[in-house]
């Protein structure tokens, strides 16, 4: 048992050297996450002059800074069917449901090729931009090889599926538009 | 034992070229080939993979004295994943767009064997300023061939350069629509520099170009050598 003493020793000081750090930088951490995920939500809807609403965990409502009014709203939506598993989105959509921008929040599509769904990466996602959630518009939401208008990227079907299927997953939960009526917002 | 130069010069030489760890070693292999696909990443990789060489040399060199030799490997890769614990917090906390985008592979930085080759050949055997050093320079070599390739592939396969660059410096963009900055040379890239088989061609031409190069400096050497006892033997 002696040979082990030191290891199991170091393995306790690298252990607390960890985890202090972690209690160290727990709180910046945090402030990153936080900061990243508001200007990844303010990136979604593209407009300017709006202020984001937070309805609940999966729902912001797209404000106007002038008069309040509801411009539309922003959902999360997910699908498990990505080439490695879950992927996350936010899809921004208007009061008509055209929608106004999709951004991936988290994914581990192969770098190189399925991470083109990143906009950091590759703008192939701005495609879903301008097109309608209307249940009798879905078919646009297609890939082109399926009837569809988005270009698959090339080497990554799976992921291009399932970011289709995420962005239509969306839409579902709520079949009526939510209306254009100001709710009563904190201002 | 591999024989191992213990001056700064031959360090800093063998580090950087003569025994490169990513193109003489042929170690690393894996994050190297997986995030070159853009300059800005590999440049932040190859940073994080530095820190972690300095960091873990550094330590092992350390303890190397209470290092037993049977249960050397087990705490060689215990200090390593600490570091790379200690750098991936340190990423999340300042640097979190590069950790989003490279994330999976700050972790897989203790699977990189460039580490545990320096730690075990080096770091073990040699006091903590050498084995920093010796860290140090590993790390350069790393980064070096790390950042070449992934310029090449993000030039030849986007026709940009540092286009992720808000990875590394955040870019005060109010409207927070991250578009992509850096320089475009040109629009439509060549596809399979970006994709697995674009990388292996790569680094296939680095280590094809460092041979010829070396093999060149040899022939010139030997040229010089005969010329030289061609004249001792006219005298």
């Amino acid at each position: 048992m002696k040979p082990l003493f030191r290891p199991v020793l170091l393995a306790m000081v690298c252990g607390l050297t960890l985890g202090y750090l972690f209690y160290m930088l727990a709180p910046h951490i945090h402030e990153s996450r936080e900061a990243y995920e508001t200007a990844q939500l303010h990136a979604v809807h593209g407009l300017t002059h709006v202020y984001l609403e937070k309805q609940n965990d999966s729902t912001y409502l797209i404000r106007s800074m002038t008069d309040d009014k509801l411009l539309g709203q922003i959902r999360t939506a997910e699908t498990a069917t990505g080439y490695n598993g879950r992927i996350s989105a936010w899809v921004g959509v208007d009061n008509d449901k055209k929608i106004l921008g999709v951004r991936v929040r988290e994914h581990r599509e192969t770098p190189g090729l399925g991470d083109k769904i990143d906009r950091q990466v590759s703008n192939w996602i701005d495609q879903f931009k301008g097109l309608s959630l209307k249940k009798s518009d879905e078919s646009d939401l297609l890939l082109r090889r399926n009837g569809g208008r988005i270009d698959q990227i090339t080497g990554a079907t799976i992921t291009s599926r399932a970011m289709v299927r995420l962005v239509i997953n969306s839409n579902a939960g709520s079949n009526e538009p939510s209306g254009g009526l100001p709710r009563n917002g904190k201002g | 034992m591999e024989r191992v130069s213990t001056n700064y010069k031959q360090l800093a030489a063998e580090g950087l070229w003569h025994r490169n760890p990513a193109i003489v070693g042929m170690l690393g292999i894996c994050p190297l080939l997986a995030v070159s696909t853009d300059l800005a990443t590999s440049i932040g990789l190859g940073i994080a993979t530095l820190f972690v060489l300095i960091l873990s040399n550094g330590v092992i060199s350390l303890i190397r004295h209470q290092i037993d030799s049977n249960t050397r490997i087990p705490v060689q890769i215990m200090v390593i994943a600490t570091a790379v614990t200690v750098v991936d917090l340190v990423l999340q906390a300042w640097y979190f767009e590069l950790h989003q985008k490279a994330g999976l592979f700050i972790a897989l930085i203790v699977t990189n064997c460039v580490l545990l080759a320096r730690a075990e050949v080096f770091a073990r055997h040699q006091p903590v300023h050498l084995a920093m050093y010796d860290g140090l320079m590993s790390g350069l070599g790393f980064l070096l061939v790390l950042t070449t390739i992934g310029g090449f592939r993000e030039l030849l396969g986007q026709g940009t350069l540092m286009s992720g660059i808000s990875v590394l410096w955040s870019i005060n963009d109010t409207t927070g629509n991250n578009t992509p900055a850096g320089l475009r040379l040109f629009d439509q890239g060549f596809l399979l520099m970006l994709m697995p088989p674009g990388a292996f061609l790569c680094m296939g031409f680095i280590v094809a170009g460092k041979n010829f190069i070396d093999r060149h400096i040899r022939q010139g050497e030997r040229q010089v050598l005969t010329a030289r006892i061609n004249v001792r033997q006219l005298n």
